[in-house]
């Protein structure tokens, strides 16, 4: 080999290169076995795994069990229960002429973006479908259900529109990454859109339309796409039709026969004049359908399955004339700056419209109207109404509304009421009377009497409110069907937040009915009382579908105590209330004066001395307390975990499990549980898998060959990618109205957790839809906190099943996205309790729901951070509900969630591992006795939680937890080894080489 | 000036502009400590020491033309800056186990946690490609 100073200075240069590189790879390694449990959770991979001794006995410890033999079976019903969901949840809110459907083998001519890229999920958290390959574009699943679409109008999106206009969404990891075009055809159909309206003008690309027209002139669809996506709120407006897209629908209207309008997204839009124009034939509703829904859209628009969805938001002809818009978005402290307040404690929200959310608002000013009471005519919050506040222009398409291809009759055959056992039992006869099969939805509506007492003491009353609901199977023409409906007597009860300070039942007349929606059953209940068009009604109801109660005097008492009838259920949120720091600041919405109580919107509220330590300051200080009464440690007893599966909660074996924990075992266990639980070797827990997932897990099939369910290489490589967060988002499923399908997406929800080997799920989603513009709408099931309730608690009861963790989420008050990170939520106890607790309440209770896990909210409840609201997570959560499970944060900030607070309030674990939440270690836990049993107590709830999930299959009390290596440590201390060889062959390399061309330049200079 | 110029060769203004970068590197990280957490100001150690080396041995080469010498500075250069950047990591490795969250994009100082690596890393490559050449011409 020659040596000159040139190749000196190579090797110089490759040593410096090798050793830079070894050192940043060493580094890395070291980071990497630090975080190696969060890289497992990532990966999927582990490293411990439970090794079981035999015993000579045959021991079955797979104590739950998949239905399916393989990963193909759970995948192909999966991917069927999809299209169901979206066949049954799409609404048909218009149909003229018999537009719709359109029969089989098609021609179409398809406008709008949506077209070619349509909203196939959220765009960011947990609505978000990973893997783009597993969606089937709109025109595959349309083409293969007989709907041929017009390609020359899609290749003028393809390639001309999509390229300026649309944004393709990354789906990595923060979900939120975004990158522009131009991309191949292939990419364009899998894009995500941007969010908010996003329709390009097309009107100059007409006139190149035309001449296609004539082969696909079976009608005209128009497509109308919203996209939501977590941490921001859809922009004041952009649920009004923008000027691009009403020249399509004109386009249409001035070329084909037949207009059909589909609305794609969660979000309420503005469609009145949709409604109006006679033109456009059909409009249907089909939200987010998922991987596989547009095979379901499809079934619905060629007939194949008759329309049954029902609305699960109110569609006001105006999208911000809710009372709630008034007071929704950015409101900054007044005097913020000069408290020195922080980003997470700058912002505030008053929810002025106390109960009056949703339907609850527009039906009540409804009836209100029509008896003439409360000022309802007035002008105070109109926005489309031309003479005073009329509900027909202000109200497009209400609360539970939907068509049929078919026609039905319900008959409200009877309505027992039973105060002993709290239930109340609806029996309606549907019969099929038109000429095609379909499903029909029952919808159970009741009204309760609103009170001289109620108004003397503040409490307010809906018109209607939805209280259970069901679904036949499908009818075939003549076909009648019998459905019981039982519903819960205590979800009607009204909460006194002033006088009795518990949930009452009032004396007077409570009314029952049935109706295509709220607004025909509360035609319903006014028809029974006698009102009609005379009234001012918009159309007479049927009386015969209401039935009255009379209660003979208020109740006090039953309705006040919790899930174990111990348990007294009083005011706990007074300080939500803005006017408990600052007295007559906020008056609530009221319907005993419309007029005088509206608001426009509370601005330049200050924080009050009184409220400054909450918003800025640490509210637990760890002490100096003597500990030593609490064991930690112990090696009295070496009980493994999985000994307590199936033992009470209170079994005394607990106290002597938890006294073998060490108080790092203790710490780590609650501090870093960020998609995960970590090994804890004392007791011998394996640790777990978590992961998000409203439309599915975010995880794939396990690969690890001691799982029970897993894959192996030889599946095919769809198997192998198969990402679960796939199905349609919850406003879809909730727009079914049918249990049964709710039922299906709990078990897939704990099948995916058995294959997949993660347990516990953040998800559903339950808060609520505040307004139309909430950026988390597509991840939360409706307005409503019954359709909420029932279908988050059916999920949560079939999902654990399987021994899936099921953790509804974002307890509570997620009700915006804007400055979501701290903003103080001041609402007063009726409206809290009535409306967003109610969402949450069944799927806690253990006889309902019975949900293991939640995932707390980013806001605060009044000016204490939900994570420290120890009204909230210990009162109420476990205390009225019996919630038995564990609670974590949603991803945590030392600034917000305050630690030391956090845990003694009722907070369980913390979703990160930032520093801050590893100031709860071993040194302050010895010194700190309330801190330690806050601590000890979390460790409890979730030992106990995981012991009885799936996290324990293959584990037998003959198991140990062993530890292993997973292949990336294998592999990174693999490229570490090789690094140094080179590194070490370059710095030889370079030493000989200097010393030859030294020697050499040394001789010549001799 | 134009004589100083004329004679330097890119090993030169290769360290010349990692001296700067570093700088900025230093300067970057200084503004993401303010978010409250683990910043070890070990780091600035290691950052000025590189940087100071840098140059002393730029100075250096300017007085000992054609001594036997190749830019070693460039090798404790880059070195330094390695061992910068995992010390760096090594201190926010709680934050960083945060990055694989969900939702991590909301977590605070996200940007300027990124441009500190960046600055870093491209610093620690420019002292690596300045280890391949000569810094003044009459090198060998």
């Amino acid at each position: 080999m020659k040596f000159t100073r040139r190749s000196a200075r190579v090797w110089h240069g490759l040593t410096t290169a090798g050793c830079c590189l070894l050192t940043v790879m060493l580094g890395g390694t070291a980071v990497a076995g630090t975080l190696e449990t969060r890289i497992n959770s990532m990966l999927g991979t582990r490293s411990s795994k439970v090794v079981t001794v035999q015993s000579g006995e045959e021991e079955d410890t797979t104590y739950f069990k998949s239905e399916f033999e393989t990963a193909q079976e759970l995948v192909d019903y999966r991917e069927d229960l999809n299209r169901r969901i979206e066949a049954e949840g799409s609404v048909l809110l218009k149909n003229e002429n018999s537009a719709l459907p359109l029969g089989s083998d098609v021609n179409v001519t398809m406008f709008g973006l949506g077209s070619v890229s349509p909203v196939y999920c959220g765009s960011s958290g947990g609505g978000v479908i990973k893997n783009t390959d597993q969606i089937v574009p709109i025109a595959k699943a349309f083409d293969e259900s007989g709907i041929h679409l017009n390609e020359t109008v899609r290749d003028w999106y393809k390639t001309t529109a999509i390229p300026e206009y649309c944004m393709i969404t990354s789906t990595g990891n923060d979900g939120t990454t975004t990158t522009r075009g131009p991309w191949d055809n292939e990419g364009v159909e899998l894009a995500a859109r941007s969010t908010g309206a996003l329709e390009p003008d097309a009107s100059d690309a007409f006139e190149s339309f035309r001449g296609s027209y004539s082969d696909y002139s079976d009608a005209a669809i128009v497509m109308l796409c919203r996209l939501e996506g977590e941490g921001s709120d859809l922009p004041d407006g952009c649920l009004a039709l923008t000027d691009e897209e009403r020249a399509l629908i004109k386009e249409a209207e001035d070329n084909f026969e037949k207009v059909i309008v589909l609305l794609n997204g969660s979000p309420a839009m503005e469609i009145d004049e949709l409604k109006e124009d006679p033109q456009v034939d059909a409009i249907l509703w089909i939200g987010e359908p998922g991987t596989h829904g547009f095979y379901g859209v499809a079934d619905v628009l060629t007939g194949a399955v008759n329309a049954s969805g029902h609305l699960p938001d109110t569609y006001a002809a105006n999208s911000m004339s809710s009372p709630a818009f008034q007071n929704s978005g950015d409101f900054t402290f007044a005097n913020a700056e000069s408290a020195g307040l922080d980003n997470y404690g700058s912002y505030y929200l008053v929810q002025a419209e106390g109960i009056y959310l949703g339907y609850r608002y527009y039906e009540t000013r409804y009836e209100d109207c029509v008896l003439g009471t409360g000022n309802a005519g007035s002008d105070a919050g109109t926005f489309a109404s031309t003479a005073g506040w009329n509900y027909s222009e202000e109200v497009s398409y209400g609360f539970g509304y939907g068509l049929s291809y078919t026609t039905f009759e319900q008959k409200l055959d009877s309505v027992t009421v039973d105060e002993d056992s709290q239930t109340v039992t609806a029996t309606v006869t549907v019969t099929n009377t038109g000429d095609t099969a379909g499903k029909d939805a029952v919808q159970v509506y009741a009204q309760s009497p609103y009170t001289d007492y109620d108004k003397e003491n503040q409490i307010e009353k809906s018109s209607v409110q939805l209280l259970g609901f069901d679904k036949t199977d499908t009818l075939e023409p003549g076909e009648s069907e019998t459905v019981e409906v039982s519903m819960d007597l205590k979800y009607l009860a009204s909460y006194d937040y002033v006088n009795a300070k518990t949930y009452i039942m009032d004396s007077g007349d409570y009314y029952f009915a049935i109706g295509n929606g709220a607004h025909d059953a509360l035609n319903n209940i006014l028809a029974a009382k006698g009102m009609t068009t005379a009234n001012g009604m918009d159309y007479d109801g049927k009386a015969d579908l209401a039935y009255k109660w009379n209660k003979s005097d208020m109740d006090t008492t039953s309705y006040s105590l919790g899930y174990d009838g111990v348990t007294k259920i009083t005011n706990q949120l007074d300080d939500a209330d803005y006017n408990y720091w600052k007295p007559g600041t906020v008056t609530y919405l009221s319907r005993s004066d419309w007029s005088g109580t509206w608001s426009d919107a509370y601005e330049g509220l200050e924080a009050t001395e009184d409220m400054l330590p909450w918003l800025t300051e640490e509210q637990y200080e760890p002490g100096s307390s003597d500990t030593s009464d609490v064991v930690t440690g112990s090696k009295e007893t070496q009980y493994s975990l999985i000994t307590l599966r199936g033992a009470d909660y209170d079994d005394e074996t607990w106290d002597s499990l938890l006294n073998q924990m060490t108080l790092d075992e203790m710490a780590q266990l609650v501090t870093d549980a960020c998609e995960h639980t970590v090994t804890v070797d004392s007791i011998s827990y394996g640790g777990s898998l978590d992961k998000d997932g409203p439309i599915g897990y975010d995880a794939k099939f396990s690969t690890n060959a001691e799982d029970v369910y897993h894959i192996t290489e030889n599946d095919p490589a769809y198997i192998q990618n198969y990402n679960f967060a796939t199905m349609n988002t919850e406003p879809v499923l909730a727009a079914t109205f049918n249990p049964d399908l709710a039922e299906e997406r709990g078990k897939v929800n704990g099948e995916d957790s058995l294959w997949s080997g993660y347990t516990e799920n953040w998800a559903p989603g339950v808060n609520l839809h505040r307004t139309p513009y909430s950026g988390r709408n597509y991840e939360y099931f409706s307005e409503d906190p019954m359709l909420s309730n029932i279908m988050g608690t059916i999920i949560c009861s079939t999902s654990q099943k399987y021994g899936n963790i099921a953790a509804p989420k974002h307890f509570a008050f997620n009700d915006q996205e804007t400055h979501r990170q701290g903003v103080a939520t001041f609402v007063n106890e009726q409206a809290a309790r009535e409306l967003q607790l109610r969402a949450f309440e069944g799927t806690f209770i253990p006889d309902e729901g019975g949900a293991m896990g939640t995932m707390t909210a980013f806001n605060r409840i009044g000016v204490k951070h939900v994570t420290y609201s120890e009204e909230l997570l210990t009162n109420i959560l476990r205390g009225e509900w019996g919630f038995e499970g564990y609670n974590i944060t949603d991803f945590a900030f030392k600034e917000l969630m305050y630690p030391y607070a956090s845990m003694v309030a009722g907070t369980n674990a913390f979703d990160n591992m930032i520093s801050d939440f590893s100031a709860i270690n071993a040194d302050t836990l010895a010194k700190d006795v309330k801190l330690l049993e806050a601590v000890r107590e979390s460790c409890h709830r979730i030992l106990y939680t995981y012991v009885n999930s799936n996290a324990m299959n293959g584990v037998s009390s003959n198991s140990q937890v062993v530890s292993v290596t997973p292949w990336w440590k294998t592999a990174l201390y693999t490229a570490d080894a090789v690094i140094a060889v080179l590194a070490l062959a370059g710095l030889i390399m370079y030493v000989i080489s200097f010393r030859k061309t030294e020697t050499g330049r040394e001789r010549k200079v001799k | 000036m134009n004589g100083f110029l004329q004679k330097q060769a890119g090993g030169f203004y290769v360290s010349a502009l990692s001296v700067i970068l570093a700088v900025a590197s230093m300067i970057s990280y200084a503004v993401l400590a303010t978010d409250g957490e683990k910043t070890p100001f070990m780091v600035y150690v290691l950052t000025v020491a590189a940087v100071v080396i840098t140059i002393v041995v730029l100075a250096w080469n300017q007085t000992q033309p054609g001594r036997k010498y190749y830019n070693t500075s460039s090798f404790f250069a880059a070195l330094l800056y390695a061992v910068s950047l995992v010390v760096f990591f090594m201190g926010r490795m709680e934050w960083i186990g945060g990055l694989a969250a969900h939702n991590a994009n909301f977590a605070p100082m996200h940007m300027s946690f990124y441009v500190t690596v960046a600055l870093y890393v491209v610093t620690m490559l420019l002292s690596i490609i300045g280890s391949f050449m000569k810094v003044v011409k009459e090198q060998g």
